[in-house]
């Protein structure tokens, strides 16, 4: 981390080209991921990212006076795609793009058995495909991305306190998702696996 | 047995079961709870459960990879993009800058505002080298004044009645009549290697960028060649015959022994190093000198250095190797562009240009994995988008 901050300094004070290529592979994955689970183009994704970047570098004078960088390169990443859309379209059919939001789960490796690995797959579909695109979006910057409140906040143009209420209302309904069935289901195991052993 | 099939159940049951999963997903403080207890009220699930966490790691929501390559397409897209804006910038504030003078002034104005700016601009990318490679040419044998195509690394033997013998790599042979009145002109772009066996067994390896004149036959009482650019000579001894080496300004008079000669038309510094035998040396003015074996002789317009070399650095690219012995970066740079039609930034300013180096290249045919080798020897990063090469300096992190 500390390495990540002191290339931000090289590379903000000095315009040191080799931490600015850091900080660019630092995000570039998670950008990328990103524009693909909002719904766009793998091509436009990576137009996004390479703008962003480039006015990242030549703006670095403005740059340098924001505080919430990570929140920052999302946004500006979002912003362009969503420009880069309607210039292809010729349209705003944006409103949609928030309702886009996908979840897709993949398994590395076979190491579980594939027939659980189904079951698994599909539950967890289920479970986020129970919440709002929107709610979603934000459940996927807190714990797949793992960022701040503060920085999905920045991402979403909203403040910090409903982001946080946004999150909190996702998670409710994310754990009301277990049905009282499933409790009693888990008792009932249990029991049985008594029995057995 | 029994125990094993039981682990197995207990673990797939975890997977499945909607409070792991949730907890595995968004790890609340009370799910954490909720399976801490779980434990200590099911001590023998234990290692069901570790197996089971282990194998949800493998589990990835909206896993889109991009691949390395792409991510370096992007980074020197950004690069080249930047370098575009730079340069416009400047220009801009020069035509600015320009428009405000009266007309007399401009051209001296220009001038100087172009030499400050080229500072500058270097100045930004002091950590930087950007290369371009060339289109690529191919060598070929000119006599009579017609020309005959030659393949990479083609080998061209002279025997009698001025009738050359040419090998491919892939040891196809061809026969070729030249002239045997003029002298005929075997022309190795940059990029391309070729070597030549005389009529009298002299053996000529020409490096990228090189032109020889040579006779189908030597004749006189002399045996001459003219030269622009690199060989490396193993001269077939004959004490009645001395060969002649014509490079521009530099005549090299042998009569059998091997060395290497440098002297490219666009390049100040010309240069002969000896490997065995004995050669003298002849410059415009007059000035002669003899060579001793493991001696080179450097000329740079007007002075004349002479000094005792690792002979290794100066032949090995006839191997298709270069050695290096701390060679500052230009020059090494300044010997791959030539041996693959590279153009790369030379300036000075370029603070990674005047750090030395030492190892050994293997020259392959791929530029990219000579590009690679260079950057593990010099910490630096190398990039490489269509035409354009970067060569990045890495930073050490500070503390």
């Amino acid at each position: 981390m500390t390495s990540l901050n002191q290339n931000w300094k090289n590379f903000l004070e000095k315009g040191d080209e080799f931490s600015f290529s850091i900080i660019y592979n630092k995000y570039v994955e998670e950008l990328y991921a990103y524009g693909i689970s909002l719904g766009f183009q793998k091509e436009n994704c990576k137009d996004a990212i390479q703008d962003v970047f480039i006015k990242i570098f030549l703006d670095r004078n403005n740059i340098s006076k924001i505080e919430n960088k990570s929140g920052y390169i999302f946004r500006s990443y979002k912003n362009r795609l969503i420009d880069l859309e309607k210039k292809n379209n010729n349209k705003d059919n944006i409103d949609s793009v928030e309702d886009k939001f996908t979840i897709e789960v993949t398994i590395l490796d076979n190491l579980i058995e594939t027939e659980i690995a189904n079951i698994v797959k599909e539950k967890i579909k289920k479970l986020l495909e129970s919440i709002t695109p929107n709610q979603r979006e934000v459940v996927y910057l807190k714990y797949v991305v793992g960022l701040q409140h503060s920085e999905i906040a920045e991402i979403l143009g909203i403040h910090e306190e409903s982001a946080r209420k946004l999150l909190y209302r996702a998670m409710e309904k994310l754990r009301n998702k277990i049905s009282n069935d499933e409790l009693y289901l888990i008792a009932i195991y249990f029991m049985l696996l008594r029995f057995i052993i | 047995m029994e125990n094993n099939k039981e682990f197995i159940r207990n673990v797939d049951w975890l997977l499945q079961n909607d409070e792991f999963i949730k907890w595995r997903l968004f790890n609340s403080k009370e799910l954490e709870d909720y399976w801490k207890e779980f434990i200590e009220d099911k001590p023998y699930m234990e290692n069901a459960l570790e197996e089971a966490i282990l194998q949800f790691n493998k589990i990835k929501i909206n896993y889109y990879q991009i691949s390395d390559i792409e991510k370096k397409q992007i980074f020197s897209n950004i690069s080249n993009k930047i370098k575009q804006f730079k340069l416009r910038r400047l220009i801009l504030k020069v035509s600015y800058t320009a428009a405000v003078i009266l007309i007399g002034f401009i051209s001296i104005f220009i001038v100087r505002e172009y030499n400050h700016t080229e500072k500058q601009k270097n100045q930004i990318s002091s950590n930087m080298i950007v290369g371009q490679s060339l289109p690529e040419e191919e060598a070929y044998i000119l006599s009579d004044g017609i020309k005959f195509k030659l393949k990479d690394k083609s080998h061209v033997g002279l025997i009698n009645n001025g009738t050359a013998i040419i090998t491919n790599s892939d040891n196809s042979t061809k026969m070729l009549a030249l002239s045997t009145v003029a002298m005929n002109r075997l022309v190795v772009p940059y990029g391309k290697r070729a070597n030549l066996t005389l009529s009298d067994g002299t053996v000529i390896w020409l490096n990228s960028g090189t032109q020889l004149d040579f006779p189908s036959e030597f004749v006189d009482n002399t045996r001459e060649i003219f030269v622009n650019g690199e060989v490396f000579i193993e001269v077939k001894k004959d004490l009645n015959m001395p060969f002649i080496v014509h490079a521009g300004d530099i005549n090299v008079t042998v009569t059998g022994t091997s060395f290497n000669l440098s002297a490219y038309l666009d390049d100040n510094m010309k240069s002969v190093v000896l490997v065995n035998g004995k050669v003298q040396v002849e410059t415009k003015n007059n000035y002669k000198t003899d060579l001793l074996p493991n001696e080179k002789i450097e000329i740079n317009n007007n002075s004349i250095k002479k000094e005792i070399v690792e002979i290794s650095e100066y032949i090995s690219w006839k191997d298709g190797l270069l050695e290096l012995y701390s060679t500052p970066m230009s020059e090494i740079l300044k010997k791959i562009g030539r041996y693959y039609n590279v153009q790369f930034e030379k300036s000075e300013l370029i603070t990674l240009n005047n750090e030395t180096f030492t190892g050994k290249l293997f020259l392959s045919n791929s530029l990219d994995s000579v590009m690679t080798s260079i950057s593990t020897l010099s910490s630096t990063e190398y990039l490489r988008d269509g035409n354009n090469i970067y060569i990045i300096k890495k930073e050490m992190p500070m503390k």
